[in-house]
């Protein structure tokens, strides 16, 4: 017979994402409950576009007791439970095969992942209760991280899917949330100071605020009183407390939980990973590069762990590349780092070391066709912080090379025409067309940028006069400088710029800036020379570049400006110097001795 | 009772050396067998004058037979091989009692002490070979020609123990004339041990020696995979593993496979990390590949390592000389002369004969442009007590264009006696570059048609009148060069040197290949060395337009060397309009305009330098020098700009202070 499937939620003020929710849970499940626990904002509105059963409930500082309310609203025999901030991604089986499952189970642990907020595909994946029988043994319980609590274990199984993605707050909302949690959690937990899970409970909390100090004697306690059939909760409390005690810059400590609990749980990837990064910070590489390998060698741990995708394959492998790198084998390093962005291509921290181990050894052009071989400039991502990387490094020429190649990906149809879609590369395009000496180019893409109503920003701008200057087209220059002049953010650059344009014009000054901008022109002045020394003299000619000219101009007009602009200028030479001497010293190791 | 030792050996024609090696055992064995294989000189009287008895036996294309045929003979209980230009060291003597006393050892691997004679100077070899074991019937010898006999003494009897005796030593003299063993007899070793190897393929020492005859044969990919499968499997134990390992990389780095070179050196270096010959290829290897940090990390550890033991045949210098004057190379490359010259010194200190140490020192005091210096040093360094000493720094300083130093220390060694022409050459080439015509041709002049370096000295005589602008003069003597009959080459140079003379410029000019070339560019040279700028010009002007720009390079180098910075750039700059990818030229070029202050297209020229050529550490050292120098020079524009600004002069002193 047929098992129906009822979704279970109790939400509070969350306009924003209830819609997101239903919307995946739809065709999916046979019924919607949304038990509203004192929105003031639409969220009862949006919820009935979803469903008829929406009931009010008066809230009284007990989660357990108003989801167990959403329960007894639902009349399916499953219930799945969700928050308002996730999501489900399945496909219409995923739930039926669950639920019309023979092998007895009565509840299911199904993973939940949270993605974290600064990168696209680093995620954690925790198992959680979610899923189970409308029945009355299965009921919250807890005011707060209520769990539903399972008396019989082996009826509970763990799914691989469906998947739960919990969508990352806002950093204030979050911690709005975990001021309210706290104060339920030690109100909690005064009353029963020997629960184990409210323990880790408010470890994590206090962990979320920063406060490593606070959140380690609960870790604590919590590990120590969790059992290995807890181990849902017990596996992410130890985690927990290696991060704190690294974060305590307890190390030793942290490693010594790491080594005890991966005897206790062998299979157990990230605690491996955590290991490895701890002696990774403590400079013990060797040792770091066994356990990063051990991490990889187990794999995806069994589902009832806590999780971080990647530590089984890309973020360890990532960490092997810089545990190399370090020891002075450049060659295993690179094929770490090449392996960790072809098993994730969006995790991008791995292109810095290959970037600047191929730059090492082959120069930037040979590092640009190594990369460019390897498939680097295939992936938009990759591409265009590669074309940052050569910028810096000093290529303009290939810092264009890279991002022509991505916009060529990313629409056939080749030429300005592509960038229409992307403005911010375009943008990026223009400025290093324009120290690449490809100033004509340069300036159709900034009339293309105009004409297809994207934004010129002042640093486009002035990049646009830069571009004017080089080609000696002194009047239309000076225009620019002054449209540039009257957005109040610019004016510290035209002051720049329109003092160039008269230098290089006839050699006059037209006095300093006031007092309380010289500052700032001066910076931007420097910003325009290191500019300039971008340009890499790809093909000789007969006399000085013209970039390099401009640079000339600059340095005349730093000095003349003010003894502000001769301190700047000297600094930045001196910090000019120190970069080609890091990069030496970087390719030569302890060779660098010989450095006089 | 006493234990009773017989010498054994096979001999043939070996009347110079036999005498030596028997008197070095003679008294310290109980009997000598000496098998002899046909001698046709008084070998075998010589053996007989010692007391050995001689047995003649049928050479059979066979070392283990004629070997064997001794040991048939020997009645003592232990057996010493030794060969004919061996001999046993004098205190090894003693050691031999001892080590036949013992009672649970069935053999010795000893210490034998090869001596080389290929690079001028005599360098001792050690290694480790089988040569004292107990003499029983079954251990016998086997194999056509690396004839073995411990595999057979551990197959007989599999309870019987080694031991590594390296206090006894056996002196080796045949190396020092290795360079005269016939190539067909290496042929024919190859062959031989080939087609044993075919009938025992698993033979892995068999296999080893196989492969160290395809290296000697300068076969080196088959060497590399003979080698390779020797050592695949192999117990670490195996004694002759590391020389095994060293010729793997020898093999793969002949064969110019560096990569794989270095893999296997780092397989051995796990095995032996004390091995200083595997660190010391590691460094060439790495520096031939432009890895200098790895090369300098390679030969300082070869440097720090103790005395290596016997079975590694540790190659002599690589702990002292070798290691040190490549560390001084990888120092000049780092723009660090004072360091490279204190790497050189310990260099020569290790091995006085080590001519290429002594010649970089030479070339970093620069004894061109500071010959007093250059001597001062140079006397301090070296004890030049000897003809021969002065005549090598002679010619060192010869061969660095440091004319007038070099006539110096010419003469001090020639002395009283006539020199040899080559000599004789040099010094009159010194008086002319120091315009001493007078003398120079007297010299010349003492050069007779029969002698073999006439040519040479005639055209020197046409260079010391060419260099007065006397037109008539070289055109006489360039028809008298011409009738001695020159090569094409030589001939269109002479040519030219008469046609620069003259006042009209002949319309097409000269293509010269590259003999004629680097003949006319050591004339320019010579030319520019004297300050005849113009005269070079002119030589130059007759070469053809593509000869120039072929050569572009080659001539703004010579001109840049000589402080003729504008014609250099302006040669230079030709270059790269052939050859936009020179990263030389960008560099020498960025030298030029650092020079000449034009400091931001310097940098231009460095950085393009530095793109082409990323491994180069002297484009990243000018460039930093460059970016300092900028700043002194805009820190001295501000310190006059803004005399009330004290921190400009602070800055400057630092900067003074601290760099260059």
């Amino acid at each position: 017979m047929k098992q129906t499937i009822g979704l279970a939620m109790i939400v509070r003020d969350e306009e924003e994402n209830l819609a997101n929710c239903l919307k995946s849970v739809q065709g999916l499940v046979d019924e919607i409950v949304v038990v509203d626990t004192g929105s003031a904002d639409r969220t009862v509105e949006i919820a009935r576009r979803y469903t008829d059963k929406v009931f009010l409930y008066h809230w009284h500082n007990d989660f357990s007791a108003a989801r167990n309310f959403a329960i007894t609203r639902t009349g399916s025999d499953w219930i799945l439970s969700l928050d308002a901030d996730e999501q489900l991604d399945a496909v219409p089986a995923d739930l039926r095969v669950l639920a019309n499952n023979d092998s007895g189970y009565e509840a299911y642990l199904l993973p939940l992942c949270n993605r974290t907020p600064e990168s696209t595909s680093d995620y954690s994946r925790f198992p959680v209760l979610r899923f189970f029988r409308n029945s009355a043994e299965y009921r919250f319980r807890g005011r707060i991280h209520e769990q539903v609590t399972v008396s019989r274990p082996g009826v509970v199984g763990i799914a691989e899917r469906p998947v739960i993605w919990h969508q990352s707050r806002s950093g204030k909302e979050r911690n709005r949330k975990r001021g309210r949690n706290l104060t339920l959690l030690r109100r909690s937990a005064a009353a029963e100071p020997n629960n184990p899970f409210l323990q880790y409970y408010l470890g994590v909390e206090w962990l979320g605020l920063g406060k490593a100090a606070k959140a380690l004697p609960c870790l604590q306690e919590s590990c120590a009183r969790l059992t290995d059939t807890q181990v849902l909760f017990r596996a992410p409390a130890v985690r927990f407390l290696v991060i704190c005690l690294k974060t305590l810059g307890k190390i030793d400590e942290a490693i010594c939980v790491c080594i005890e609990e991966s005897l206790r749980y062998p299979a157990y990837t990230d605690l491996f990973f955590e290991g490895g990064v701890l002696f990774e910070q403590r400079g013990e590489y060797e040792i770091a590069i066994k356990w990063f390998k051990e991490a990889i060698n187990c794999g995806r741990p069994p589902a009832i762990f806590s999780h971080t995708n990647g530590t089984e394959s890309f973020l360890s492998l990532y960490h092997l590349g810089y545990c190399h790198e370090k020891l002075g084998r450049p060659k295993p390093a690179k094929d770490y780092y090449e392996h960790a962005l072809s098993s994730e291509p969006g995790y991008i921290y791995p292109l810095y070391g290959l970037f600047l181990l191929c730059l090492a050894e082959k120069g930037p052009q040979g590092a640009f066709e190594h990369l460019k071989l390897a498939g680097h400039l295939a992936c938009p991502e990759q591409a265009e912080a590669l074309a940052e990387l050569f910028f810096e490094a000093g290529c303009a020429e290939l810092a264009c090379a890279c991002l022509e190649s991505a916009a060529g990906l990313r629409e056939p149809a080749a030429g300005e025409r592509s960038f229409t879609s992307d403005k911010n590369m375009a943008r990026r395009l223009a400025r290093f067309l324009v120290y690449a000496g490809r100033f004509e180019e340069a300036l159709a893409l900034i009339d293309c940028i105009r004409c297809t109503g994207g934004e010129i920003d002042r640093e486009l701008t002035a990049t646009e006069v830069v571009a004017l200057i080089l080609q000696e087209e002194y009047k239309e220059a000076k225009t620019k400088a002054f449209s540039l002049w009257r957005r109040a953010e610019g004016r510290d650059a035209a002051w720049a710029l329109v003092n160039l344009i008269s230098l290089c014009r006839n050699g006059s000054l037209s006095g300093r800036p006031e007092k309380n901008r010289e500052a700032a022109v001066v910076q931007a002045t420097v910003e325009i020379l290191e500019n300039c020394l971008r340009h890499a003299p790809m093909s000789p000619g007969t006399g000085i570049s013209s970039s390099a000219r401009l640079a000339a101009k600059t340095i005349e007009l730093l000095i003349h400006l003010s003894p502000l602009g001769c301190t700047a200028l000297s600094a930045y030479l001196q910090g000019k110097a120190a970069a080609v001497r890091r990069m030496m010293e970087y390719k030569c190791g302890p060779a660098g001795r010989l450095l006089s | 009772m006493d234990v009773r030792i017989s010498l054994c050996m096979i001999v043939k024609d070996e009347e110079q050396n036999l005498r030596r090696c028997l008197a070095s055992v003679a008294g310290a064995v109980d009997e000598m067998v000496v098998v002899d294989t046909g001698s046709t000189d008084r070998t075998c009287q010589i053996a007989s004058e010692f007391g050995a008895q001689v047995h003649r036996f049928p050479w059979n294309d066979n070392f283990s037979d004629a070997r064997n045929a001794s040991l048939e003979r020997a009645t003592g209980d232990w057996i010493l091989f030794l060969d004919a230009d061996e001999e046993l060291a004098g205190e090894s003597r003693d050691v031999l009692r001892r080590l036949t006393a013992a009672e649970t050892v069935e053999g010795y691997f000893v210490k034998i002490i090869n001596y080389l004679g290929d690079e001028g100077w005599i360098e001792p070899c050690p290694d480790l070979v089988f040569r004292l074991f107990r003499n029983r019937r079954d251990y016998r010898f086997r194999g056509a020609i690396h004839e073995q006999i411990v595999d057979v003494i551990l197959e007989k009897n599999s309870q019987a123990k080694y031991q590594v005796a390296e206090d006894f030593v056996i002196l080796h003299h045949g190396y020092l004339n290795r360079h005269i063993r016939a190539k067909d007899k290496k042929n024919r070793n190859l062959e031989l041990v080939r087609r044993e190897l075919s009938g025992t393929p698993e033979n892995r020492l068999l296999r080893y020696h196989y492969g160290v005859e395809l290296y000697r044969a300068q076969r080196y990919e088959e060497a590399a995979a003979e080698l390779t499968r020797a050592a695949d499997g192999i117990d670490p134990q195996t004694i002759y593993l590391p020389k095994l390992l060293r010729y793997i990389v020898l093999a793969y780095h002949a064969a110019c496979r560096p990569e794989q070179a270095l893999e296997t050196l780092r397989l051995g270096l796990s095995l032996f990390p004390d091995y200083a010959d595997l660190y010391y290829y590691g460094g060439l290897i790495s520096y031939e590949q432009k890895d200098y940090a790895r090369a300098y990390d390679f030969f300082q550890r070869a440097l720090s390592l103790p005395e290596q033991p016997a079975y590694y045949a540790s190659f002599h210098g690589v702990r002292g000389f070798r290691s040190c004057y490549q560390l001084g190379r990888i120092a000049e490359l780092f723009l660090n002369p004072e360091e490279a010259l204190r790497y050189y010194i310990m260099s020569l200190r290790d091995n006085p004969f080590f001519v290429q140490a002594l010649e970089s020192i030479t070339r970093l005091l620069e004894p061109r442009t500071d010959p007093a210096y250059a001597k001062n040093c140079l006397a301090k360094l070296c004890d030049f007590c000897t003809p021969q000493a002065n005549l090598l720094m002679g010619q060192i300083l010869f061969q660095q264009f440091a004319y007038p130093l070099a006539l110096e220390y010419l003469e001090r060694g020639t002395g009283e006696s006539e020199p040899p022409p080559e000599i004789l050459l040099w010094k009159a080439i010194c008086l002319v570059q120091q315009r001493r015509y007078l003398e120079a041709l007297r010299i010349l002049d003492g050069f007779g048609p029969d002698n073999r370096l006439y040519p040479l000295a005639k055209l020197n005589k046409i260079l010391c009148f060419w260099l007065q602008g006397n037109r008539r003069k070289v055109r006489a003597l360039v028809e008298e060069l011409f009738a001695l009959g020159l090569s094409l080459d030589t001939g269109a140079v002479v040519g030219m040197l008469r046609d620069s003379l003259g006042r009209r410029k002949k319309a097409p000019g000269t293509t010269l290949g590259e003999e004629g070339i680097s003949l006319l560019l050591d004339i320019v040279m010579r030319a520019l060395d004297m300050g005849e700028k113009d005269r070079a010009e002119s030589l130059l002007s007759g070469l053809s337009q593509e000869s120039l720009a072929k050569n572009a390079r080659a001539v703004g180098e010579l001109f840049y060397r000589y402080g003729y910075l504008e014609s250099a750039e302006r040669y230079l700059r030709l270059h790269l309009e052939t050859e936009p990818d020179c990263a030389e030229t960008c560099f020498t070029l960025a030298e030029i305009l650092c020079q000449k202050g034009e400091f931001l297209e310097a940098g231009d020229f460095y950085r393009r330098a530095q793109a082409l050529d990323p491994g180069e550490p002297r484009y990243y050292i000018r460039l930093i020098r460059l970016y300092e120098e900028i700043r002194r020079q805009i820190l001295r524009e501000a310190v006059d700009r803004y005399p009330e600004v004290p921190v400009f002069r602070e800055l400057l002193a630092e900067l003074q202070g601290g760099t260059c």
